[in-house]
């Protein structure tokens, strides 16, 4: 027996700073697929229009060429046009959310981005900066259970005029390690949650409401390549923050004259800091001082 | 605090390195200069960033690094530059400044950001 071809689509959209994209996929076998990452994105007003569209194309097997294969060359298109094909269906869906996020990044031209983590209390926020690897969405999550709201674990989006945070709430890259160390704070993740090593944003706590900016940042955090037995703070100057910004942002990178006016910002008007981790639970904790 | 010079890389780019030695350029009656590549900027807390556009490098300096760096202008001797140091910094040993300030200028010319 032949399954019949998919007809019917799953349409999914974000919202980013006034700005909405669209996702379009098959219903099967994406409608759990989908539903996974785009879980916690806002549903914007339809007044909001859109600024591109995404498609995901199921690829059709050659014999006959009625049933979707799963595990196929799946495209990805744009407005139309094709972007790129990605190996199997999974990962056209993970395309497709970071496809959807990066486009949108791009055309928001007043909107610093960073490879790092974004907590806030009620007045400062924190960034967590680091390399892959290096603990970024283990501490940030850590955090959110100490009462930290979540803006992000991994692409920082701030506010240039106010470097207020945007939330970006897209499913968190914790592996088994992560899960096993974050378990002992009380964060419970059950498999039906968990897809590879992302976790759906859902669960994990301290969700900000995703069309407001968070507090301005206060703190900014570099996490050091190495850990010791007791985690260790030590302030750095300016333009030693600034040169470890600069390298894990898309956006500030070094011109021909210098820095970007607001790499300079953040590093003038924040508190900078080298973390050496230790133990999470410690780690955290220290960590969560510096926003009192 | 002694002036130092954080490089924005691991690895320091080799062709930016000066042929001469730098032994034989730093002397008390030269006036040193900041390469036409280079760029320089203090921030709010007195350290400053200085990027080499032609090598692609970038230093991050610390206070008593920067106060040096202001001074490479041209118009001032190494000899001056230390006069005003021991005064910025209020210095009771003027060897200690001439030795932090020829250590100093010797790294920025090694690396390229100082002509003479």
């Amino acid at each position: 027996m032949i399954d019949p071809p998919p007809t019917e689509t799953i349409v999914r959209r974000i919202l980013l700073a006034g700005l909405s994209a669209e996702i379009t996929a098959p219903a099967v076998p994406f409608g759990d697929l989908v539903d996974f990452p785009f879980r916690c994105y806002a549903v914007p007003e339809s007044s909001v229009p859109l600024a591109f569209r995404a498609e995901i194309c199921a690829p059709l097997r050659a014999a006959g060429k009625k049933r979707a294969d799963y595990n196929g060359l799946w495209g990805i298109k744009v407005d139309g046009q094709r972007f790129q094909d990605v190996d199997g269906a999974e990962e056209a869906v993970r395309w497709g959310e970071v496809l959807l996020l990066n486009r949108l990044i791009h055309l928001l031209p007043d909107v610093a981005h960073i490879h790092g983590g974004v907590v806030a209390n009620s007045h400062q926020s924190l960034v967590l900066i680091g390399d892959s690897g290096a603990g970024k969405s283990t501490l940030s999550v850590a955090l959110s259970t100490l009462g930290y709201d979540l803006f992000t674990d991994d692409v920082a989006l701030i506010a240039r005029d106010s470097l207020r945070p945007l939330p970006v709430p897209r499913p968190v890259k914790l592996d088994e390690i992560a899960r096993a160390l974050l378990a002992p704070m009380g964060l419970q993740i059950e498999a039906k949650d968990a897809r590879g090593e992302s976790v759906i944003r859902s669960v994990i706590p301290g969700l900000p409401p995703v069309d407001e900016l968070g507090p301005p940042v206060g703190t900014m955090i570099f996490l050091a390549g190495h850990r010791a037995v007791r985690p260790a703070l030590r302030r750095l100057t300016a333009a030693e923050a600034a040169m470890r910004l600069v390298r894990q942002s898309a956006s500030e990178r070094m011109s021909a004259s210098g820095m970007s006016p607001t790499a300079q910002t953040l590093v003038e008007r924040a508190i900078c800091y080298e973390l050496v981790s230790g133990p999470l639970d410690e780690t955290a904790r220290l960590v969560a001082s510096l926003g009192d | 605090m002694r002036p130092g010079v954080r490089s924005g890389d691991h690895a320091v780019a080799q062709q930016g390195l000066n042929a001469a030695d730098p032994n034989t350029l730093i002397r008390d009656d030269r006036r040193p200069v900041l390469q036409a590549a280079v760029s320089f900027r203090v921030l709010d807390d007195f350290s400053s960033v200085v990027l080499d556009s032609s090598g692609g490098e970038a230093y991050a300096l610390n206070p008593v690094g920067t106060a040096i760096v202001e001074r490479c202008d041209g118009t001032l001797t190494v000899d001056e530059m230390v006069t005003e140091l021991v005064d910025l910094f209020e210095v009771d040993d003027r060897t200690l400044i001439v030795s932090d300030v020829h250590t100093f200028l010797r790294e920025m010319t090694v690396r390229g950001l100082v002509a003479w």
